[in-house]
């Protein structure tokens, strides 16, 4: 009997220290990932975690290969950034652990993606071999391939690949000059609705963050292309022809981008392609309102989540310089030189602070958006794009 | 293009002071770099007040650094700057391993039957109804011919 007691006593000792080193083994205190983030350090390949509710870096994630106009996209839970780079490769790296999950080399050459309505597929847009191709988020397994085969009967590289709801897809071809609309509710039986004659080179495309519209920017030509994605068996029309009247196109060194958030309230803000402007077009009409006079040839016009301002980024070599547009008067109300190699702007999820990213300078910086003071610089390696992962919850981004 | 070190010994009173300049030198900066560096010596050995001496040997450092390169040939400052532009700028769409974008790649293979003097009008010009933009404005015909003949050679990792 006695031997028995102390064979107990023994147990829950035991048992006591295995809870103990168990319990100090996980002692990582649970968090969330609404407020993480990556920085891609496109010349190093790799990524910085980072946090925005105090403005650090987390961790480096290295391994990425080549990530030049490399994309974040986020899973629906909010742990999974799924990095397209332009080797083709697609990483799936875990925000809390800081590795990399799962990696597949799936073209030559992508530019960007996109994740499905639901969350379980993710569409990489590919320049080499042109075409999009379809994954399953968990696993990164290839659901379905799509060359980009225009009318011309070439394949054409794909740009502005966005989602949309109706668990659709809309990407442009840029050589063929079409928009297509991929449905993926049944990806076994996926079925593709195309525009042919959709304009001269599109170049990019974005999904207002109603889903509504899908504007594709054109390279070729002074003018947008406008689809009604409530009413697409309307087809596309062109949008703001001619914009640049009169004047000469200047020559582009970098190509604007378009992206969800440049809208605000019922304005859209559309980098001027060759022009120093930024275009402000009315969402009910698609009608010209203003055309904003700025620095340089904008890249970015991104709207703050609530609509009051618009940040706008310089192509090389003004790429030192942001602007802030006021959106009730359309002025700008604020330049100024954050440093050389403006890359990208990443506004926190309700738009207090905004990340910047300085390429050439090695190093991101946070400011606040109502008085435009810094408050922090962060150190980082080439940075080019900043996203966060609240983007996963936006459609079209 | 090559690279040579020059010694240059200031005057007295900066006997102790060794200027090495690494600078590239083309054929046609050579002599007047070498007649410059001929004067500096020369007035240094013949000035006799100090201030004078120095402001002369001032001016024609300066001269020396500056004339030559910035007219005949890329310092390697430029040089690097160029390389930095080749990688990011030009890498926004040709790719920043030049491996191609919405450009093409501009690796030594894909560019083997491309003479130098096609690069050199293409960077220049650009390639109208194509995105392609010319550079006319924010590089010099010395800096084009470099960067052309950076990218036949290829350009290291």
């Amino acid at each position: 009997m006695r031997d028995s007691g102390q064979l107990w006593r023994k147990m829950t000792l035991c048992s006591m220290g295995l809870l103990a080193i168990l319990l100090g083994s996980s002692c990582t205190p649970l968090r969330g990932t609404g407020d993480l983030g990556v920085v891609v350090e496109r010349a190093d390949g790799s990524l910085q975690v980072l946090e925005n509710s105090h403005n650090s870096l987390l961790a480096s994630v290295p391994g990425l290969g080549d990530l030049s106009h490399a994309t974040a996209l986020f899973s629906r839970d909010g742990r999974y950034a799924y990095i397209c780079g332009r080797d083709g490769g697609l990483s799936k790296v875990d925000l809390l652990t800081y590795q990399v999950v799962n990696r597949v080399i799936q073209s030559g050459n992508s530019i960007g993606g996109a994740i499905s309505q639901d969350g379980r597929w993710l569409a990489v847009a590919n320049y080499t071999p042109g075409g999009v191709r379809i994954f399953d988020t968990e696993t990164l397994e290839m659901k379905l391939d799509l060359p980009a085969m225009g009318a011309d009967g070439k394949l054409s590289k794909v740009v502005g690949l966005e989602d949309a709801p109706g668990q659709a897809f809309v990407f442009s071809l840029f050589e063929a000059g079409e928009i297509w609309m991929v449905d993926v509710s049944d990806i076994a039986q996926a079925k593709v609705h195309k525009w042919t004659n959709a304009g001269a080179q599109p170049y990019d495309g974005l999904v207002t963050p109603d889903g509504h519209y899908y504007v594709a920017g054109l390279f070729g030509e002074d003018g947008m292309t406008l689809l009604d994605l409530w009413n697409p068996e309307k087809g596309i029309r062109r949008i703001l022809q001619g914009y640049g009247r009169g004047q000469e196109k200047l020559p582009v060194y970098k190509m604007p981008h378009l992206e969800g958030w440049a809208v605000a309230g019922t304005q859209i803000f559309l980098p001027a392609v060759g022009h120093h402007e930024v275009i402000v077009a009315d969402m009910q009409t698609w009608k010209e309102v203003a055309h904003i006079p700025v620095h340089s040839q904008p890249v970015f016009a991104m709207a703050r989540p609530d609509g009051r301002q618009v940040w706008v980024n310089f192509a090389h070599p003004d790429n030192d310089t942001i602007q802030v547009i006021d959106v009730p008067s359309l002025k700008v109300i604020k330049q100024f030189r954050p440093g050389k190699g403006v890359m990208h702007m990443e506004f926190t999820p309700k738009g207090e602070e905004v990340w910047i990213s300085l390429r050439d300078e090695n190093r991101v910086e946070v400011y606040r958006t109502d008085n435009f003071s810094r408050v922090a610089t962060l150190p980082a390696k080439s940075p080019s794009g900043i996203f966060f992962s609240s983007r996963a919850h936006k459609i079209g981004l | 293009m090559e690279k040579r070190e020059f010694i240059i010994f200031s005057g007295h009173s900066f006997r102790l002071g060794l200027v090495s300049l690494m600078v590239n030198v083309r054929e046609n900066c050579r002599i007047i770099r070498f007649f410059l560096i001929l004067i500096m010596i020369y007035s240094l050995t013949r000035c006799r007040q100090f201030f004078a001496r120095f402001i002369f040997s001032a001016l024609l450092f300066g001269a020396v650094c500056t004339f030559p390169s910035a007219l005949f040939a890329l310092d390697t400052l430029r040089q690097q700057e160029l390389l930095h532009l080749l990688r990011q700028d030009c890498g926004s769409c040709h790719g920043l391993r030049l491996l191609g974008g919405l450009g093409p790649p501009l690796t030594v293979s894909a560019l083997q039957d491309k003479p130098k003097e096609y690069l050199e009008m293409v960077i220049l010009n650009g390639v109208p109804e194509r995105a392609m933009p010319p550079w006319k404005g924010l590089l010099t015909q010395e800096e084009i011919t470099w960067l052309a003949e950076r990218l036949l050679e290829g350009v290291a990792e």
